[in-house]
Parts: C-alpha cells; sequence; structure tokens
C-alpha cells in the first residue's frame, strides 16, 4: 500500500514536470499557427481553436528566411564535414603514432579549450578582417571547424582500437594514407557519427560566431537573423513565431533520430 | 621508410593550421591589442601599456558586470544542480514508468539554441502577449514585468537557464547513479533504510564525483552565457542582465574600443584559465561536450 502511494506520487511528480518543462515549447508551437488577431487580441485568447498555416507562408514567401535557412544549411553542413576530416585525420595521429612533440601537441589542443570564442572574439575579427574573411561563407564555416573536443573523442575512439590491425596492413604493403582511408576510418563509424550530430547541433545552433563574422543580411544564417529581428523595438511576432519552429526543426529530428548518440556522445566525454 | 616519420605531422597539419590561425594567434593577438589604445580600423592604434587595465579598475562597469556574471553562476549553479539530480531520481526511480521516453523530453531543451530559447521564454514572459501575463490578465490579475524590472529579469534568466541546461545535466547524473553498485542499496535495505537515508548516505556520496563535474561544468556555461540575455533582455533593463560577456562585445563593437575590451576579455580570460585548471585538476583529462 505505501509503495503505491509513492510510486503515484512520483508518477504524478513526473508528469507535472514534463507539463512545466514542455508547456513554453508547446505554447510557441501551438502560436505559431493561430493567425495574428488572435495573437494580439485584447483581452487576450488563450484557448482558441483558429488555427492556419498563413504565418508559415507569410514568413516563408516575404522576406529572406529562405536565403537564411539555406546559409544555415550550407555552413552546417561543409563545416561539420571539415570538423569530421580534419578531427579523424588529427585524432588518428595522436592515437597511433609516437612521435617527436606528439604529446606537447596534445596538450596544446586541449589548452586551446581555455580560449573559448568569448574570450578572443576581438582578435579573432581582426584576424578575419585581414584575411577577407568577414562577411564570408569562408569566415562561417573554417575557423570553427577545428575543434579540440573533436579530436579527442576521435583519439579517445581510436586508442582503443587494436595496433596490430595497423601492422599488419604495414607489412602487407599498405601506405599510411591507405591504412587510414580503408582500415581507420570503416571501423570509426561510431565515432564518426557521434562527432557529426554534435558538429551539426554546434553549427546550426551557433549565434556569436555568426554575430561577429557576418553584417551583411544576405549571408545572415537562421540563428543570427532570428536574434536580430527579435531585437527590433516592435517584434512582429506573427512572423518571428513560424522562423521560431522552422529553425527548430532540423535540430529536434536530428535529436530525436539519433538520441542514443547523442547521450553516449556526453557519456563518453564525461564518464572518463 | 623515412617519410614516415612525417606521416603523422601531415595528418595533423589541417586541424593544427586552424588552431594555429584561429585560436593561438589570435589568443597573443588580443592580448597585445589590450596593451594598445585601437581604433576601430586597427590603423593609427597608440600604446598605452596598462592603462586600459587602469582604466577597468578606475570606471566599474566592467567590474560590475564580471560581478553581475559571478552572481548570477552563484544562482544558476544550485538551480541546474537541484533541477538535473531531481530529474536523473525520477528518471532511474524504478517506479517511474517510460523512463526512456521522458527522458527525451526533458533532454529536448538543451538542444535548442540560445536564440530559440531566448524567445520560446520572450513569448511566455513579454509584457503585452507573453503567456503568463495573458493568462494574469485573464485571470484578472495585474501583469508582471518580467523582463522590464532589473530583478525580474534576471530571476528570470536563472530560471530560463536552468530550464536550458538542466536536461544535459540531467544525463550526466544518470550515468552517475547507474555506476553506484546496486548491492549497497540492497545492503541498507536489510539494515532498514529509508528511501530518505539511503539517498543521504548512499547516492550523494557515491555521486561525489559527478558532482563536481556538474557544478564545474554548469559554472562555465553559465559564466560564459551570451546569447540568451542578449537576445531577450539586450542586457537590460539598464545593465541588470549585462554580463561579463555582452560587456566585451559592447565595448568592442558598438563602442568600438577594441584595445579596452582586449583588456577586459583578458581579465576573463584569467577567471576562466582558474576554473579550468580547477577542472582539470578534478577530473583528469578533462574534456566534455557541449
Amino acid at each position: 500500500m505505501k509503495k503505491s502511494v509513492k510510486s503515484i506520487f512520483l508518477n504524478v511528480l513526473t508528469y507535472i514536470l514534463l507539463f512545466l518543462f514542455f508547456f513554453p515549447i508547446f505554447w510557441l508551437v501551438l502560436s505559431s499557427f493561430r493567425p495574428s488577431y488572435d495573437l494580439y487580441a485584447y483581452p487576450p485568447k488563450l484557448l482558441s481553436t483558429d488555427l492556419t498555416f498563413e504565418n508559415y507562408i507569410n514568413a516563408w514567401t516575404s522576406g529572406d528566411f529562405p536565403l537564411y535557412f539555406m546559409n544555415s544549411a550550407i555552413v552546417t553542413v561543409s563545416s561539420t564535414i571539415l570538423t569530421v576530416a580534419i578531427s579523424m585525420m588529427a585524432g588518428f595521429a595522436l592515437a597511433k603514432y609516437k612521435f617527436f612533440g606528439g604529446n606537447v601537441l596534445f596538450w596544446t589542443m586541449l589548452a586551446t579549450l581555455m580560449l573559448p570564442l568569448q574570450v578572443i572574439m576581438i582578435p579573432i575579427f581582426i584576424v578575419l578582417k585581414n584575411f577577407h574573411m568577414l562577411n564570408s561563407y569562408l569566415g562561417l564555416i573554417i575557423p570553427p571547424a577545428a575543434t579540440p573536443t573533436g579530436i579527442f573523442l576521435v583519439r579517445q575512439y581510436l586508442v582503443s582500437l587494436p595496433n596490430e590491425l595497423i601492422e599488419f596492413a604495414r607489412i602487407d604493403g599498405a601506405s599510411e594514407w591507405r591504412i587510414f582511408w580503408s582500415i581507420i576510418l570503416p571501423l570509426s563509424t561510431p565515432v564518426i557519427a557521434t562527432l557529426t550530430i554534435f558538429s551539426v547541433m554546434w553549427r546550426w545552433n551557433d549565434f556569436l560566431w555568426p554575430l561577429i563574422v557576418i553584417s551583411n543580411e544576405k549571408l545572415y544564417t537562421v540563428q543570427l537573423a532570428l536574434g536580430m529581428f527579435s531585437g527590433q523595438h516592435t517584434i512582429n511576432w506573427s512572423g518571428l513565431l513560424p522562423m521560431t519552429v522552422l529553425s527548430m526543426i532540423p535540430i529536434v529530428v536530428v535529436f530525436i533520430a539519433f538520441q542514443r548518440l547523442f547521450i553516449k556522445g556526453i557519456y563518453a566525454g564525461s564518464v572518463k | 621508410m623515412k617519410l614516415r616519420k612525417f606521416i603523422p605531422y601531415i595528418f595533423l597539419a589541417p586541424a593544427f593550421s586552424i588552431f594555429l590561425i584561429f585560436i593561438i594567434y589570435p589568443g597573443v593577438l588580443g592580448f597585445i591589442v589590450s596593451m594598445y589604445r585601437t581604433p576601430y580600423s586597427f590603423g593609427q592604434s597608440v600604446f598605452v601599456g596598462f592603462n586600459n587595465y587602469l582604466s577597468i579598475f578606475e570606471t566599474t562597469s566592467f567590474l560590475d558586470a564580471l560581478l553581475r556574471t559571478f552572481l548570477f553562476s552563484l544562482l544558476v549553479v544550485p538551480t541546474i544542480y537541484c533541477f538535473s539530480l531531481g530529474l536523473a531520481l525520477l528518471m532511474t526511480s524504478p517506479s517511474v514508468k517510460a523512463k526512456s521516453v521522458l527522458r527525451v523530453f526533458f533532454f529536448l531543451p538543451s538542444v535548442l539554441s540560445g536564440v530559440i530559447t531566448a524567445l520560446i521564454w520572450d513569448w511566455m514572459l513579454n509584457y503585452d502577449f507573453g503567456f503568463l501575463n495573458n493568462l494574469f490578465t485573464v485571470l484578472g490579475l495585474r501583469n508582471l514585468p518580467f523582463l522590464l524590472n532589473p530583478t525580474y529579469a534576471f530571476l528570470s534568466l536563472v530560471l530560463i537557464m536552468s530550464w536550458a541546461a538542466s536536461g544535459f545535466f540531467m544525463v550526466i547524473f544518470i550515468a552517475g547513479i547507474q555506476s553506484i553498485p546496486q548491492e549497497l542499496y540492497e545492503a541498507a535495505e536489510i539494515d532498514g533504510a529509508s528511501t530518505f537515508e539511503k539517498f543521504t548516505f548512499i547516492t550523494l556520496p557515491m555521486l561525489k564525483p559527478t558532482s563536481i563535474l556538474v557544478i564545474i561544468l554548469s559554472t562555465i556555461q553559465s559564466m560564459q552565457l551570451f546569447d540568451i540575455p542578449f537576445v531577450l533582455t539586450g542586457g537590460g533593463p539598464g545593465e541588470s542582465t549585462t554580463f561579463a560577456v555582452e560587456k566585451v562585445y559592447n565595448t568592442a563593437f558598438i563602442n568600438l574600443n577594441m584595445g579596452l575590451a582586449s583588456a577586459m576579455s583578458f581579465i576573463l580570460f584569467l577567471v576562466f584559465l582558474t576554473i579550468g585548471i580547477l577542472q582539470f585538476k578534478v577530473s583528469r583529462e578533462g574534456q566534455f561536450l557541449a
């Protein structure tokens, strides 16, 4: 009897928390389907069954929202490919070779974690300006692609692969590049998958980086556009709500589809 | 055969060129810039030594922002800790049903961007159109200036950041809880321990390493917070939600005082470095995602 009371209490508590946690997201999504005369109604209408796609159609067809979406997609995909490629290569070198300076390079790489963008945004702005990379895709894509976290993740994964695989391949006369390409890469799909979804999340959600690099509206990413438009004095909510929902969709879909990898990635990082 | 000596360097070259050009060099450059009075163009800059640092300590606005950031962390970290540990306990409790689905829902806010988080909460807390104030109006209550009053805005941000981060730390706590040997609980049950006693004498002490990890990570995250207040309150009202990073941003890109802003960055770097060293001491090879 006592046990079942406790069990009911815990379940009820869980669902109350779930409601509180989830309601803000739910309310935003619901509101995005409400016509603007309902959004701005006075006295406010909280319960209304008038739902419409009008806001979505307006948001998508008036203004440059599809362009921002495209910019975000280009940046996210290319930066992620670059991140995976260079992290695999660097992680492979750090895990499977003994070479002069290897340790120093490994620690240097980890030490760069102490220089997050929040601390070096001014000199980065100056460097990008000197390289003419402000207001360009390259400026958005290349610098954030090298992440110590990514390299560390790959290295930890590859260290656990047996060295014999590589030694046998060398005896068979395989070149180092071929070993990387035909042996290491195919065996690395789990770590590549983890790194890919994290990189997609980082790049899609990025705000500070595009804020510093981009001032030309035609190059705005979705996050930058949302952040800038919401800072204006009169916010056009009926336009902003559907854009916010649309900008969540890719990341929510990736998350739901690969949630196991997300959680595994956090474990791999934290429980060591 | 000789060539093989160079192979690892070749594999490392792409990543390290980016580190060198876009992280390490800017790190050094930032310190140099902090010694100059620089106009936006970086053209006719004047060497001023440590004068920028002196002016930070003479005019208090950056120190105020830094202090505000510490206060924010001081409130956010325990809140996140309680939220995420509480959720993790529920999500590992044998009495709760459908846990694997529920976990996904609790984790979801953690994958949303800061901008989206800010907009979601703007739509909840906004004075004119926010859900809560609409609800108050319908119920005949007075509207509350959640984002327009300095104290309310500050506390709102504490809750919003906790909302956004708790799912992530819940996952870390779940891993910690699941690694506690079950025998400890069984032994305690034989000795007649209550649920509360099991929690205080087994769960909490066994979670010490996880707790330290959560506290350090959430401290770092809260001190680096930029996008949520930038979008939600713009640092206002007044400067009540202007935290250190936003202060640096405003000084550099709105007041166009790169030298002064670089000096602020360097002080911020020293603060982060201290926390980083602490983190490293606590967990060897400390390295975490997100």
